[in-house]
């Protein structure tokens, strides 16, 4: 017994163990704020990120380019004539908003209302990617300066990305929607409902799953009722009742429906719209204050 | 002669979030995800050829950075995870003098047993749900795969240079 204490190393590395558990432990909830160590540290790191990270998208770009040149002549032509078709529903869309003006004030809508739908879109560039493949982080150059907070909604081109975790004075990070799992208490739980349905279907996507599809991760939408007309293909969107996540943005497209764990609700599997890799440029959401 | 070795660290891990994400092709991360772990190769490299305090260390201080700049989950898993194993890695291949092959193997060993401890740590938090063997063969194969090509790229620089370092501390000493 007295050699047992006696051995340092063995009582150094046993600390060690509990220490970093504890540390694991406490630093696993909630935690927005932090520290300016931390701060300092990610912000120039990130800054010296952000100078690698763009030559190397644009020389890992370059080859795709080339390798891509015949299937954008045939895009260009597809291109040209939707365009001649944007021009045709840019004047109906001009119209239709002039007319949703005249309503609004027929409605007698408030002024913080009618503000609650002037999202502005922040352009953000990715500086750096996690390497750690459970945990799925990215880093964007718009800090506190830029007027980033914490929550506030990402997407990229194709739908819903992530969400803003922390944010330093030039850099914040981002994570994605990946990371979410429905047992963890930092994880943010998107509402959901299907576009073209969205009085009638209600669903929260809480975690992602790898257990259909051959393996390939899927989003999982919980608490889907039993009347609600979601079927396989329809598109999912967030419904923006949660206050987290503006209404509108893409998630995904429905693979599968079921009947849940309790057979009260239904579960439906949704394969990821955006892609989560090589991410280039990001879009960050702001929700005008007053909401 | 060390200084230069913190640059080079410094330097893979500037690089393994900015360049290496995009030298793997888009098409495998699609199927399975690929985990550049250099720094963690740089420092098992370390636990051979020079000793297993280096490793231990320097395992500690660039885990604990990776687990700053990328947070997500939790801070120390990484740390904890790169520390542990370069000291283990130093403690299990002590003998002096390795094969090229027994090297190489023990870079195998060396991120086998990181990746496991990591997954382990991230399914004790409950952050992760999958099973091990969906994780062995989505991420555990693939990642080490590009680890050892990385290793194999990098052992003679690796050996002639830690070495040098090892030696020259030993007849100080």
């Amino acid at each position: 017994m007295y050699k047992f204490w006696g051995n340092k190393r063995l009582f150094i590395l046993l600390f060690g163990l509990i220490f970093f558990i504890a540390v694991m432990g406490l630093t696993l909830t909630k935690r927005e704020q932090i520290t300016w160590p931390e701060k300092f540290l990610k912000d120039t790191v990130s800054f010296t990120q952000g100078l690698i990270y763009k030559p190397a998208a644009y020389i890992a770009g370059f080859f795709e380019d080339v390798g891509n040149l015949r299937t954008i002549y045939e895009e260009n032509k597809v291109l040209k004539l939707t365009l001649s078709q944007y021009a045709m529903d840019i004047a109906r869309l001009n119209e239709l908003e002039a007319q949703n003006e005249r309503l609004k004030k027929a409605l007698d809508f408030t002024e913080q209302q009618k503000k609650a739908n002037d999202y502005v879109r922040h352009y953000a560039d990715v500086t750096a990617d996690s390497p750690d493949p459970y945990n799925n982080t990215v880093t964007i150059n718009l800090g506190k300066k830029d007027g980033m907070k914490a929550n506030m909604a990402v997407v990229s081109t194709d739908g819903l990305i992530g969400i803003i975790k922390r944010v330093s004075a030039f850099t914040s990070s981002v994570e994605l929607i990946t990371n979410m799992n429905s047992n963890l208490n930092t994880t943010k739980a998107i509402a959901a409902t299907i576009a073209g349905k969205e009085d009638k279907s209600f669903g929260i996507v809480e975690s992602y799953d790898e257990t259909v599809d051959g393996g390939s991760l899927v989003f999982v939408m919980t608490k889907i009722s039993k009347e609600d007309p979601l079927a396989a293909g329809d598109v999912v969107i967030t419904s923006g009742l949660g206050s987290v996540f503006p209404p509108g943005i893409v998630i995904g497209t429905v693979i599968s429906k079921q009947m849940g764990e309790f057979g009260i609700t239904y579960t439906a599997y949704i394969k990821p719209a955006a892609k989560f890799q090589h991410l280039r440029e990001v879009f960050v959401i702001e929700v005008p204050e007053g909401k | 002669m060390k200084r230069n070795l913190i640059w080079f660290l410094i330097l893979l891990f500037l690089l393994e979030g900015t360049m290496i994400p995009w030298l793997i092709p888009e098409v495998w991360s699609t199927h399975v995800q690929v985990a550049p772990h250099f720094i963690t190769v740089t420092i098992l490299y370390m636990a051979i050829f020079m000793n297993r305090y280096y490793a231990l260390v320097f395992g500690l201080i660039f885990g604990l950075l990776q687990d700053i700049i990328y947070f997500g989950h939790t801070v120390g898993l990484q740390s904890f995870s790169m520390g542990l194993t370069g000291y283990l890695i130093g403690l299990i291949f002590r003998s002096a003098h390795l094969s090229m092959f027994s090297a190489l193997s023990a870079i195998f060993v060396g991120i086998f047993t990181y990746e496991g401890i990591v997954y382990a740590l991230y399914r004790l938090f409950r952050i992760v749900e999958f099973s091990f063997s969906w994780a062995l063969m989505q991420i555990v194969l693939p990642s080490l795969v590009i680890n050892l090509l990385f290793a194999l790229l990098i052992y003679i620089p690796a050996r002639n240079y830690l070495e040098g370092i090892g030696n020259k501390r030993q007849e100080n000493d």
